[in-house]
């Protein structure tokens, strides 16, 4: 484990290299890594690109097998890989092309306070989220639901959270497909992914998962920046979590339903971990059913976590809700599957789009971009590490044509969590954070010594990579000034 | 066999080594478990004399990584049965089953011993207690064990069993 790796990496162009379907039998396509030279150092120390060629034999894909520039050795599919496959060309779907957090995602929340309000008061203000925000590992939710209500959530997603009181009308549509994968059905979920979700919504899990308080430091584009209600020192949220439990027993179900289906369906495969069913057998259907219920329990979860953070600020800064101008800006999601309409080589195709660690970007003028910023694209919202930056972009054209409609999902790990708390030895990460300003709490020392800034590459390489291939465009930056971890 | 945790914090490893040089192994009663280096999860190996053993270890493995073990106390047994296609999958599917009963019914354990095993199919008695928020500090969360990579063979010296987790 963790060896280099030594295959070919032809390069294309400034932002992309090519691993010509020629290296491995079985291939059916190239696999295409989206990386400048200074990336490719980095990508080069695992075997992260292998599997970019593993993906590459997985029945149906259409284009290449894609990799973000935030790209890392995972299990399976890279972190940060893209492959479409086409359902009536025999294409496939593969739960571990969308990973055990079905829908992990992140989503971003402004505030109408500025720097000097918040700044002086981080201590405390993140003391409070951290007290009411249930966060760490085997937490429960403050706020409960029997499992008939917990049906509604798979099926409904946020829009049935959002009835009950945990939010307003206008969330939902900001949240991609509303928050709500149509035809997800709760009854071929396991009473075993009911038992490992219980409670968990309104929980943030540990791990990477946090809930950050930012403020705008750097404007690129101040007409978008202007139409999400952003501008210079403005104070924002971004919270990132997913489905907990229930997502992960979802995952795993499938692949061991599926462990037939490569023999039953004669697909060979060089992973187990890439287990695939056509997307039209039984076995493919089922899996995104019950994925979309994961999918859509994730995005409850965050809008519950939402609703907690925004009770916090209210009570924290005593404003109203109207002053605190707490608005969803967008959620996305960046762990899953979805049938989408794109066009394979001047045809409109209806593709099932895998998603692993890899954020949709839809260019202006796209249908399924809320109204109110339909003129400027998609929001693409790329969390960093704790100490630098994370950004908000909008999607371009070039991801439409070039990407299956995607973009990176955040800086990518450079350090294995082992090292990370090596390295942290004999150091205090959050006496070294507050140095630089930020505030940190997590449950246990090892979440900030895992999550340290060092463990991740420079967000900003990944963002400008993304920025030049024509993917998304920088629209803001933010610093962290606190935060929550599990 | 019993099996019985060891009070060795297998995360500090051997002080000055390099971490790529100093898997930390924990050993107990003839068996070892190794924590591996994987950039964004975590890998296991784990050793037995026999293929039982190395189930135990790697349950054992398993375990410390959720929770400090000296914390924990073997007051209640529970039986547990995991079935595979081949070696491989018994594996994943044992220690998922582990996870399970760790995550869903909030339970941790010291020890492990496997009652029964065939070719490939075992039956194991766990022995814990519930998860005591106040008591058990938990250290990371593992959402699933992946088939990436994972094996479980005979090895000159016994069996050995790898896996990575999602964390």
């Amino acid at each position: 484990m963790g060896t280099p790796w030594h295959g070919p990496l032809e390069r294309l162009d400034e932002c992309r290299v090519r691993i010509p379907r020629e290296y491995k039998d079985g291939m059916r396509t190239d696999g295409i890594i989206y990386a400048d030279d200074r990336l490719l150092e980095s990508i080069r120390k695992d075997q992260a690109a292998e599997q970019v060629a593993n993906v590459a034999f997985l029945p149906g894909i259409q284009g290449a097998s894609l990799a973000m520039p935030d790209i890392h050795w995972g299990y399976g599919f890279p972190i940060g890989g893209v492959a479409a496959t086409d359902p009536e060309k025999d294409g496939v779907i593969s739960p571990g092309g969308v990973g055990y957090d079905i829908n992990c995602g992140v989503r971003l929340v402004r505030t109408a306070l500025g720097l000097d309000e918040v700044r002086p008061r981080i201590q405390q203000l993140v003391g409070a989220l951290f007290r009411d925000i249930p966060c760490g590992v085997g937490r429960e939710g403050a706020i409960r639901f029997t499992p008939e209500q917990e049906k509604h959530i798979l099926a409904e997603g946020c829009g049935w959270l959002v009835r009950q009181g945990y939010g307003r009308p206008e969330d939902i549509e900001h949240t991609e497909s509303g928050g709500c994968l149509a035809e997800a059905d709760p009854s071929v979920v396991s009473d075993r992914a009911y038992q490992r979700g219980r409670g968990q919504v309104g929980t943030l899990g540990s791990g990477n998962h946090f809930v950050e308080v930012q403020y705008v430091d750097h404007v690129y584009d101040e007409e978008a920046a202007g139409v999400f209600g952003l501008s210079l020192n403005q104070v924002a949220v971004m919270i990132h979590s997913g489905s907990r439990g229930l997502g992960y027993e979802v995952c795993d179900n499938a692949i061991h339903a599926m462990r037939s289906c490569p023999k039953r369906y004669g697909i060979s495969l060089p992973d187990r971990q890439l287990v695939c069913a056509p997307v039209n057998s039984p076995e493919g259907r089922r899996y995104l059913a019950a994925m979309r219920c994961a999918a859509n329990y994730a995005w409850a979860n965050r809008q519950a976590l939402m609703h907690l953070a925004r009770g916090v600020f209210e009570r924290f800064f005593k404003m109203s809700p109207e002053r605190l101008g707490m608005d969803l800006i967008y959620d996305v999601a960046h762990n899953v599957a979805k049938l989408e309409e794109h066009e394979v080589n001047g045809v409109r195709r209806m593709l099932c789009v895998h998603r692993k660690g890899a954020t949709r970007s839809f260019p202006p003028n796209h249908p399924e971009v809320p109204a109110r910023f339909r003129h400027v694209g998609q929001p693409v919202l790329i969390p960093g590490d704790m100490g630098r930056y994370s950004y908000l972009l909008v999607g371009r054209p070039g991801a439409m044509e070039q990407t299956f409609g995607s973009a990176c999902h955040g800086a990518g790990r450079t350090m294995s969590r082992k090292a990370a708390i090596e390295s942290a030895r004999n150091r205090s990460i959050k006496k070294e954070l507050q140095a630089r300003g930020i505030y940190a709490l997590a449950r246990g020392r090892r979440g900030l010594d895992e999550e340290q800034p060092d463990a991740y590459k420079d967000v900003s390489l990944v963002v400008d990579v993304v920025d030049r291939a024509g993917l998304a465009s920088k629209v803001c930056r933010m610093k962290p000034l606190g935060v929550i971890k599990g | 066999m019993q099996v019985q945790f060891s009070s060795t914090d297998m995360f500090r490893g051997q002080p000055g080594l390099p971490a790529r040089e100093s898997p930390a192994k924990l050993s107990y009663m003839g068996g070892t478990f190794e924590i591996l280096e994987h950039t964004a999860d975590i890998g296991l190996r784990a050793r037995g004399a026999t293929p039982s053993e190395a189930c135990e270890s790697a349950a054992l493995g398993l375990m410390s990584l959720l929770v400090a073990p000296e914390s924990v106390r073997a007051r209640q047994e529970e039986t547990v049965a995991a079935e595979g296609v081949d070696a491989a999958d018994l594996l994943v599917r044992w220690l998922h089953e582990v996870l399970f009963l760790i995550d869903a019914h909030r339970r941790v354990f010291a020890t492990v011993r496997v009652t029964d095993f065939e070719e490939w199919r075992l039956k194991a008695v766990l022995s814990g207690e519930p998860f005591d928020p106040r008591r058990h500090k938990l250290r990371e969360e593992i959402k699933a064990v992946t088939y990436h990579g994972a094996r479980f063979e005979p090895a000159p010296d016994g069996w050995i069993a790898e896996v990575l987790f999602d964390v």
